[in-house]
């Protein structure tokens, strides 16, 4: 795990704020699914505890700038002392790659993780040409029945004349 | 007079005729039937692979259920719809949407290869055809006859095969085709697209999608 010290106001004073930059494997941040597609949810847990001489965190703060997201997303309190989730839908918009937003805890711990977005598709698949929909209300079929219900209404035309005549 | 009452006659039953030839030409649904339709299963919310009780039909044989590592999906087999497929590995094309097979090969499904494979953590996605001038029904045209519980084989490159069951089945609308079908899981899951509901004759494109969605079971 590496540590990185960054200097941060505080009461007027300068104090350090201890961040945590670390491989995957031993992250305070966990991420799932990851990689995640966009348009869909991810969900983003921390644990403020992971450095302990930083004390209890009552609250921690999701930065979702990076990810097109509002700057300062609210994590809920965990199962767990010092742990805090949050889940938020990615921008269907969001593009390809790697991102690494800040997680910043109440007790002064900031880390980040490493999220990959893969691409999805953007427009639905056309799989099928329509071989076997139907097509019952086709061109040829409409006319069809026109010319079949215009020989009906000849053919009972004459019938009924014919009829009429018979009856005279 | 008698004259005119017999041409009107003749074209009477010529129009008939004519009529009922081209009425039943018009009808091309008299070789096939529809593709079939999932019954309105709202699949997204329905149920979460890995939760809750499993549905029946036991595997075949023994299968390991940890996570696969990535491995080219190369062929599949759905025997309650009677499919075995060749699966190839395509990517997004530049109007964004994913590469397909062409509909010559209308019994060759496709591996969306940007995204996870068959047995990977995460959603694995194939394509497949559903109907081509060709063939008439091609490889996916039975999938919205698949229930819950039904089973998907999928063979690797490395000649793992990898086992899901079908949890859902889902008609969407194209133009409401919700992300969330692309949506990764922690636990692998595979999810088969292919087209259905109305076929639309003015754009020659159906207006929906029909999504399978399979939970892994495990590698064997």
């Amino acid at each position: 795990m590496r540590l990185v010290q960054r200097a941060a106001p505080l009461g007027g004073l300068l104090v350090p704020v201890i961040a945590l930059s670390a491989p995957a494997s031993s992250s305070p941040v966990g991420i799932t699914p990851d990689p995640a597609a966009p348009g869909t949810s991810t969900t983003f847990s921390v644990d403020c505890a992971s450095l302990t001489a930083a004390g209890t965190a009552t609250s921690a703060t999701l930065i979702g700038t990076t990810l097109g997201l509002r700057a300062h997303i609210s994590m809920q309190a965990g199962p767990q002392s010092n742990e805090f989730v949050t889940t938020v839908v990615l921008p269907a918009g969001i593009q390809p790659g790697r991102y690494r937003p800040d997680i910043d805890c109440g007790n002064g711990v900031s880390a980040s993780g490493t999220l990959t977005v893969n691409p999805v598709p953007a427009v639905a698949p056309a799989t099928g040409d329509g071989a076997t929909a139907t097509t019952a209300n086709g061109p040829l079929t409409a006319i069809g029945l026109g010319l079949l219900g215009g020989g009906l209404v000849a053919a009972g035309a004459v019938l009924g004349r014919r009829l009429r005549r018979a009856r005279d | 007079m008698g004259v005119v009452r017999k041409v009107i006659i003749a074209l009477a039953v010529a129009s008939m005729a004519t009529g009922i030839g081209l009425a039943v030409l018009g009808n091309r649904t008299l070789r096939w039937a529809p593709p079939p339709r999932p019954p309105g299963s709202a699949a997204l919310g329905a149920r979460q692979p890995g939760a809750g009780p499993r549905p029946s039909a036991p595997p075949a044989r023994p299968y390991r259920p940890q996570p696969m590592a990535r491995s080219r999906p190369l062929a599949l087999a759905i025997p309650a719809i009677g499919v075995r497929a060749r699966i190839i590995s395509l990517g997004l094309a530049a109007d964004g949407s994913a590469r397909l097979p062409p509909l010559a090969t209308p019994f060759v499904t496709s591996w969306y290869a940007p995204g996870p494979a068959p047995g990977q953590r995460g959603t694995a996605i194939v394509f497949g055809h559903v109907d081509s001038a060709a063939v008439g029904p091609a490889v996916f045209y039975n999938l919205g006859r698949l229930r819950r519980g039904d089973l998907i084989e999928v063979t690797l490159a490395d000649r793992r095969t990898a086992l899901f069951r079908v949890y859902a089945a889902e008609l969407y609308q194209k133009a409401r085709l919700p992300a969330a079908i692309y949506s990764y899981t922690q636990w692998p899951t595979l999810r088969l697209i292919t087209c259905g509901g109305t076929f639309d004759h003015r754009t020659r494109h159906y207006l929906g999608n029909t999504v399978v969605f399979a939970e892994y079971v495990g590698q064997g």
